[in-house]
This record gives structure tokens, sequence and C-alpha cells, in this order.
């Protein structure tokens, strides 16, 4: 065990004095929050003035409906064409900035076209082009004759609507939610995918560039002449996993968190964090151990990177799929990830994050007991690989060989 | 108690014998040479003795102890395929490497500096190994092998890329190690090193033992009736002398037809000056060369 410890201090103390690691660790949250909060900033701000621009053009219009007509509202500068054609020679002279078309079957149709000089940014592509004023001076035109208070109610026929959703596990009057807080809890579940998702890669990136780079060194053979590969490969998992947790826990605190909590109001409970942490243990115990164990078989980080892709694959499924694991927690697609060891810890980590009501007890034991087998047995398959393939450089083995190295 | 006992080892990679049946002994305080061609099974044989791979059959102990016990902090091993952490500073590499063999931390830190001192790198201690050059990280990875002050040290090809002042210095070193009374065994191909150091030698070839004993037996036992002289006596044409051939130092081999007693008796009873006069052992290298069959 002392060894062990020896062996995963030095792993952490040797990676967390990296720069590296400072530049990741510190650099990567400060420049995400500055990029992401500037390109927000200027997203909101474009967005803002081109509404504005919209809303305030001038307008020009041909009415061919035969509605009633009535007066403009007050204050708006419309200029009326008698046709389509004179409309569109005249608009630049006359200052309009968009043309609105009101064809003959507009009450059958509700067609309306819409021409303009103004050119959409990325950011307005979903702008109507009609302001919404127009619209109300049609609204009144289609119900002309009809009180003033109607006409108000059929321009918002539903104001601010309350809304319940009746939880799945629904048994009485009390077991509905707001949306605001299924909101939060799915904020806090994609927040919590991703961190365990982040942490347990992070750890697998130093653990397989550990390697590679002590079978790049040739130091590996002075160092089992001291310590076993089961001692080796134990103390780089918790010295690695520490190192992982702390850039995480540093990641949570700087930037992560702040921008979830400021992006969607954020459900903060400390039962989480243990659930997480569980979770982070199996998910980078077993995956660690893997990539050791089958990442030892290449020469250098290269081909390590090139034999570990398909766990790489397997790791990052949650997270690909985060939209259908949280929005059925309890469907098809989650059951199937929580059943694959390596997707499980995500997957569970998210479901319970999304529905802790719904997600039953017995399966979160039963994933964790399930975890806890794979990975003992992740361990020592791969203890077993990494004995030997430690001492590989520049000879790939051949399948015959790896299978003799698991019956020794 | 031996400090190496190997016992009929044997190890076999598909239908390859690395190692078959081998069996010898290391003392305390005993300087031994490993040797044998590439390819003998010199590497595989230390590699089971320190527990990196295992025998398929015979036993190993070091020590007392089957090396898969504690054991192994009382061990040294320096590879033949090595290097250090390229991109850690050389004391952390060493103290690292100190604890590894179960020394305290203060302990490893202190003794890192002691054996960089003894190999003249102590200014370096703050410096990254890699930017030592390649002789230097050499000697930092001996510092590494010994600090620990180990009972039994192999030590794979140690003068590889060391300069004659250097080889000395690791020549000196380990004779303290062994004079401490721990056992050395030294695997190299420079004969002129094991011939230096060793006292005892095991040659193994394709696995197996050819041939093994002290130094002085060894050569003793592939002597033939040669001789080397000065004398201002003439040798072509006696009818004692086979051939002969100038050798060093203005010395002369004779290859004799009669012991070499005789020779001499005939000269001293004729009245020559004899400067010198000694039987020729082979050196190592030719023995090694005949014994594997490499010899021309």
């Amino acid at each position: 065990m002392r060894k062990i410890l020896v062996v995963a201090r030095h792993e952490f103390v040797t990676t967390v004095r990296r720069i590296g690691f400072l530049i990741v660790t510190i650099g990567l949250p400060l420049l995400m929050g500055l990029l992401g909060g500037g390109v927000l900033l200027l997203n909101a701000k474009s967005m803002t003035e081109e509404h504005a621009g919209i809303q305030g053009a001038r307008l020009g219009y041909v009415d061919r409906s035969g509605l009633a007509p009535a007066e403009h509202p007050r204050g708006a500068d419309w200029k009326r064409y008698d046709d389509a054609d004179s409309g569109r020679r005249k608009m630049a002279a006359d200052g309009v900035a968009i043309l609105i078309l009101i064809p003959e079957d507009y009450l059958k149709s509700g067609k309306i076209e819409a021409l303009t000089t103004r050119r959409p940014s990325i950011t307005s592509i979903g702008e109507t082009y009609v302001p919404q004023v127009f619209v109300d001076w049609l609204v009144r035109r289609v119900l002309a004759g009809t009180a003033e208070d109607r006409v108000a109610r059929a321009r918002h026929p539903v104001e601010d609507p309350v809304i319940q959703f009746i939880l799945p596990d629904a048994s009485g009057p009390q077991a509905t939610e707001r949306p605001e807080d299924y909101y939060r809890r799915l904020g806090t579940a994609f927040f919590f995918l991703i961190l365990l998702f982040l942490s347990i890669s992070v750890v697998g990136g130093y653990l397989i560039q550990g390697m590679a780079d002590e079978k790049e060194n040739r130091v590996l053979e002075m160092v089992i002449s001291s310590v076993t590969p089961g001692q080796l490969m134990a103390g780089k998992l918790i010295g690695l996993g520490a190192a992982g947790m702390l850039q995480v826990v540093i990641w949570s605190i700087l930037g992560v968190s702040t921008v979830v909590m400021s992006a969607v109001s954020f459900a903060l409970n400390p039962g989480l964090f243990i659930f997480c942490a569980i979770f982070f243990l199996f998910g980078s115990l077993l995956y660690g151990s893997l990539l050791l164990g089958i990442g030892s078989l290449g020469t250098n980080q290269r081909e390590a990177m090139q034999y570990t892709w398909v766990l790489n694959l397997l790791m990052a499924l949650p997270a690909m799929l985060w939209f259908i694991v949280l929005a059925e927690p309890q469907g098809v697609t989650a059951r199937v990830l929580t059943a694959i060891p390596l997707t499980a810890p995500v997957t569970m980590m998210a479901r319970y994050a999304v529905d802790p009501a719904g997600t039953p007890t017995w399966e979160i034991l039963a994933t964790m007991a399930w975890l806890g087998l794979w990975t003992y047995l992740g361990l020592r398959f791969s203890a077993k690989i990494y004995r030997v393939g430690l001492l590989l450089y520049g000879k790939r083995p051949t399948p015959r060989e790896i299978w003799r190295w698991l019956r020794a | 108690m031996a400090a190496l006992e190997v016992d009929r080892v044997v190890k076999s990679y598909g239908l390859r014998r690395a190692a078959d049946g081998v069996s010898f002994t290391v003392e305390p305080g005993e300087v031994f040479g490993l040797l044998g061609p590439n390819g003998a099974g010199k590497t595989t044989l230390i590699r089971m003795i320190m527990d990196i791979i295992r025998p398929d059959e015979g036993s190993i102990r070091a020590l007392g102890a089957p090396v898969a016990t504690g054991v192994k902090d009382r061990l040294a091993y320096l590879p033949e395929e090595r290097g250090l952490y390229q991109k850690q500073r050389v004391a952390d590499v060493l103290v690292f490497l100190g604890e590894l063999k179960g020394l305290p931390h203060h302990v490893a830190r202190r003794r890192a500096d002691e054996y960089l001192d003894r190999v003249g790198l102590l200014e370096t201690r703050h410096k990254k190994m890699r930017e030592l050059s390649k002789g230097m990280q050499q000697k930092v990875q001996i510092a590494a092998v010994l600090l620990h002050e180990p009972a039994l040290v192999i030590l794979d090809e140690p003068f590889i890329g060391l300069d004659p002042a250097n080889r000395a210095l690791v020549i000196d070193l380990l004779k303290e190690t062994a004079a401490r009374g721990a056992a050395v065994i030294l695997s190299t191909h420079l004969m002129d090193q094991v011939e230096a150091l060793c006292s005892r030698i095991l040659l193994i070839h394709e696995g197996r033992e050819v041939l093994a004993g002290s130094v002085r037996e060894v050569k003793e036992r592939h002597a033939d009736n040669s001789v080397l002289i000065e004398t201002d006596a003439p040798l072509e044409g006696r009818p004692e002398v086979e051939r002969a051939t100038p050798a060093k130092n203005g010395l002369t081999r004779l290859s004799l037809r009669v012991p070499p007693e005789k020779l001499l008796a005939a000269l001293v009873a004729e009245g020559r000056a004899i400067r010198h006069f000694e039987r020729a052992l082979p050196s190592l290298e030719e023995i090694f060369l005949k014994a594997t069959g490499a010899a021309p």
C-alpha cells in the first residue's frame, strides 16, 4: 500500500506542477468564459438592434384584400401604393425599407409578402419582417365592427398560461411540478452529465499520456523492478484520478458552475455531488484501467490512442445522446446505456439528476454493484496485459500472445 | 547465505527456449559476470531474477527469499533499455526511485544529493533530465540504482555511452558497492571490464550454460601450450617451438610442442638471458568467441 501511495503522490505532484495543467485548468475556463460571454453579448446586441430596426422601419404596403379601410395607427408614417410594381419602383426614393403585399385572398389564406432591403444577420434569421404594429392594424381591420375589448382579447387570447407538469408516478393532486422546476432539474442534470464526462475523460487523458511518456522514456523496467505492475497501475489511477478531480473542482469553482447557474437557475443539491463522486470513482477506475491495459499494447502515444478509440467513443456516448437521456430518463436508450459498463456512470448520474423520484433505488444500487463487478474485472484484465505490455518496445503483440498473457 | 540462487530455471517463448535449465549462485561481496552473445537469454534471465517475468520451471531466491516477497527493496536493477523521466527534475526523479525502494522521503532526498555529488552532478539537481547529456543521464541512472544501498545489484550493460573517465568512476562505485558486502551482477559485452572487475563468470548461449567459474580458472582451462617471452635467445627454428608471433610490449608469443617448463629449463641450461616468461592465457574475448562458436 505504501508503494501505491508513493506512485500516486508522484503522479499527482508531477501532473499538477506541469505548466500545461495550470494553463488548461485556469486558462481554459477563463478563455471559454471570456469568449462565450463575449459572443453572447455581441449576439444579444445584434439581435436587439435588428429587431428594433425592423419594428422602426418605414413601411410601404399594397392592399388588394378588400378589407374595410382603417386609419393608420398614430405616428405611423406608412406609404400606400396601388400595385406591387410601382411600390417596388418607388420604395427606395420614398425611404421605405419594408414593402408589404396583402393579396386578394388574404382573408382566406392569411398570406402576406414582405419585400425588404434589409439583410438579416445570423442572429435575426427568425424575424418575420412584418412589424407588430402592422399586425395589430390588420387584426383591427379583420375584426372591423367588433367591440374594442374583444379586439384586444383576440390579439392575446391566452395571457401567461399557468402550466403544471404531472409527474410520471403521480398519485394525487400534489404530484405536479412547475416548468421552471423541471428546467432547473434539466440544467442541473446537464451540468452533472458534462462534469462527470469531462472529469473521467481528463483522467483518461492523463493516464494515456503518462504511460506513453514512460514508454518513450524507457523508464518502466526500472520502476517495475521496485513495484509490481498492479501497484504501479493502482498508484497511477489514484494519483491521476486525484489530479483530474482537482481540475474539475477548480473548473466548477472558477467558471463552469457560474455560467450554468446564470444561464439556467440551478438546483445545487449536495447529495448530487456525492452521487457524482461515487460514479466518478467507478467510471475513472474502469475507464482508466482499460485505457492502461489496452493502451500499454501501443509503443507510443499515437498507437495507444489508436487502440483505445473504441473506449473513448463509448465514454462519450451518453454525452452525445444527452438530449435523449435527459428527455426520457427512464426510456429504452437511457436504460440500455445504463447496462453498458462504460456508459453507465455518466448515464445513471444524468438519469438520477433529472428524475430523482422516477429512478428506482434498486436500479441505482444494481448499477453500482454491476459497475463494481466490471471495475474489478477491468482491473484484473488490464493488470495482466499491462504487466507484459509495459515492456513492449517497438513490437506489436499478436492476438494469440495477448490471449496467452490473459490466461497466465 | 548466497545473495542469489538460481536453480534450473527454464523459460520458453513459443518453441524458443530463452533459458534452458540455468543454475548459478552469487555470493555477497562478489562481482559476478553474466556473459553471452546478443539473444543468448541474459535479459530474460535478469528479468526473471527481478520478478518482472516468471520462470516456467525452476526457482530463484534472492537474499534467501523468493523475489515476489518483500525482498525487492534490497535489490537494484539497471536495465539495458533504460531512461528516466525526461520532463522531471534530476533530484525529484532520484527521490521518487529511492522512495519506491522503501526509503523515507527525507532519507531519499539526502541520499539523492550524496550520490549526485558522488557522480559529480550535484549542480544539476534542479535541472530537468532532458537538459542533461546522454553520458550525464547515464550517471544519474547509476546513482538511482545505488542510492538505496542495495544488497544485490544487477547491471545490464552499465558502461554504454560512458567515456573512459566516467567508466573508471562507475568501476570505482561498483568496487565500493561490492566492498560494502553487496553482490554485483554485471552483464556486458566489454570483456576488459569483466576481467578488471569480476571474480567469477557465467557464459550462456542459446539459453544454456556454456562455461562457468572464476576468471582465472576459466582462462587456465582454456589455455594451450603458449607462453609470452622476452629473451636474447633466437626462438625461430627451435625444436620446442611450433610458432612464434610478436605480442604486446615487445614480448613474443610462442606456441610450444612441449610443456613450458621444458623450454624454460632448456633456455636456463643454455645460459640465455630471460627478462620475461609467462604462461600465455587466452583473453576472455577469445574464450567467449570460441565458446559461442563465433571465433573465425
